[in-house]
């Protein structure tokens, strides 16, 4: 009776111990399986944070590269105000100042009218020069 | 005898079924412990997967964001040196063309009074009057390149005398109604902070014309802890900020452009608009400022341009 009892837990048992082999072989397989994954996954992650330190790096000097054009643009613009100003102004005001001294002389009745007027003239031309010249130096083909 | 003999025997076999059983006991329990074990090691696997899939997309988002960040700025530097260009063409053009031009014209108005100058001096003087106002109109157009290439009020005088200037001409030239509302402490900005608020002002105000079918602009200038806070808003039509992004469109590129400003000088930029909304600028820059050109490029902490 208790052999036949011994007999059959021997015999569950040997089902059982089959039963985790079988299991415990199938874990150690999907072990393996995930071992090659997460090893895949790592080796993408690296390459995927080198990839983001790289774009990042080429992201901060177009920033930079982009700031450096804002920067350069403001000064351009600041350096042509000026130029506009201090020379083209400039000249322009005493073509303004020679037509007022002009107007003086018709009132009284000066020779030096016409001599006035050649003075004007070479001022206009000269004036004419320095737009074209700028206007040049800006890019345009004149 | 025969009895002895056999009750040996089932003892002994029973000795060895026990002796057997043990042994399949203990490797029974190996087995679990192992099988536990093992169990144990996949969860952890999967836990590490599942973390390593979760800096995998992470990292592909800030890749993707990084990736799109850069297009912005190369379509932006593009937009920047080509309007530059475009400008400077404008300029040239205009200076040649008009200015020249009118120079020349005078030259031979000038020419005819030398012929004339035996006419009487009533006439003389209504034709140097003439020539006096052309030239006087040249001065103008001269000063306005030069006054919208760089506002020397600005310089002169400050940000709020040149924001008031330069709003009076936009609203006139826009029919928008623009008011402005501004606080003395921001004359305290270093003269590279109120260039780039008078730029985002401009830019601003160009997009409002441009787009927004707006009647009504504010621009409200405020002292915010230790910060220039300024806002703008207009009552047009809005739109959506994740379509303009997408589209890579002017506007975009016109806002990134105005952020780019504003963080060059510590200061921080975003936009608040939804279709049928109306649209609010606001930019924060510090008080205290190191200058445009000394500073550090810092990172862009943001890859919207949408207010948090």
């Amino acid at each position: 009776m208790q052999e036949t009892k011994l007999a059959k837990l021997t015999a569950a048992l040997a089902g059982r111990i089959l039963e985790l082999t079988n299991s415990n072989r199938e874990l150690q397989r999907a072990l393996g399986r995930r071992d090659a994954v997460n090893r895949s996954l790592a080796i993408k992650g690296k390459k995927g944070l080198l990839l983001l330190e790289e774009s990042l790096n080429l992201e901060k000097q177009l920033q930079q590269f982009t700031r450096q054009v804002l920067i350069a643009k403001e000064d351009g613009r600041k350096k042509m105000s000026l130029h506009l100003q201090d020379q083209i102004v400039q000249t322009l005001e005493g073509i303004h100042l020679r037509l007022l001294v002009l107007n003086k002389e018709v009132s009284a009745g000066s020779e030096d009218f016409e001599k006035e007027i050649a003075i004007t003239q070479d001022l206009l031309l000269k004036s004419v020069g320095v737009i074209n010249k700028f206007a040049h130096e800006c890019g345009l083909q004149v | 005898m025969k009895t002895q003999a056999s009750r040996r025997a089932t003892r002994s076999a029973t000795t060895r079924l026990k002796t057997t059983i043990g042994t399949l006991t203990q490797r029974t329990k190996e087995l679990a412990t192992a099988n536990e074990k093992l169990k144990r090691e996949i969860a952890q696997r999967k836990s590490v997967e599942k973390s390593l899939r979760a800096s995998e997309q992470t990292t592909g988002q800030l890749l993707q964001k990084s990736r799109r960040m850069q297009e912005e700025l190369r379509l932006l530097s593009r937009r920047l040196l080509s309007v530059q260009e475009e400008e400077r063409k404008r300029i040239s053009r205009e200076l040649h063309d008009v200015v020249a031009q009118a120079l020349t014209g005078i030259n031979v108005r000038l020419s005819l009074l030398k012929t004339q100058s035996t006419a009487d001096a009533s006439d003389l003087h209504k034709k140097i009057a003439t020539t006096q106002r052309l030239v006087l109109k040249s001065v103008e157009i001269v000063h306005r390149f030069a006054r919208d290439l760089r506002p020397t009020v600005l310089d002169d005088l400050g940000l709020i005398p040149a924001l008031r200037s330069y709003l009076k001409v936009a609203g006139e030239e826009t029919g928008l109604k623009i008011d402005l509302a501004t606080f003395a402490g921001v004359e305290k900005l270093d003269a590279g902070a109120k260039m780039v608020l008078y730029r985002v002002v401009q830019e601003a105000l160009s997009n409002v014309a441009q787009h927004a079918k707006a009647s009504r602009v504010t621009v409200r200038l405020a002292d915010h802890r230790g910060k220039v806070r300024m806002d703008i808003h207009d009552n047009g039509s809005g739109f959506q900020m994740d379509q303009i992004e997408a589209a890579g469109s002017g506007l975009h590129l016109g806002l990134l452009g105005m952020r780019e400003r504003v963080e060059m000088v510590g200061g921080t930029f975003c936009v608040e608009s939804a279709p049928g909304k109306q649209t609010a600028i606001r930019v924060e820059i510090p008080l205290q400022q190191a200058s445009m050109r000394k500073r550090p490029l810092k990172k862009s902490g943001n890859t919207t341009l949408e207010c948090p």
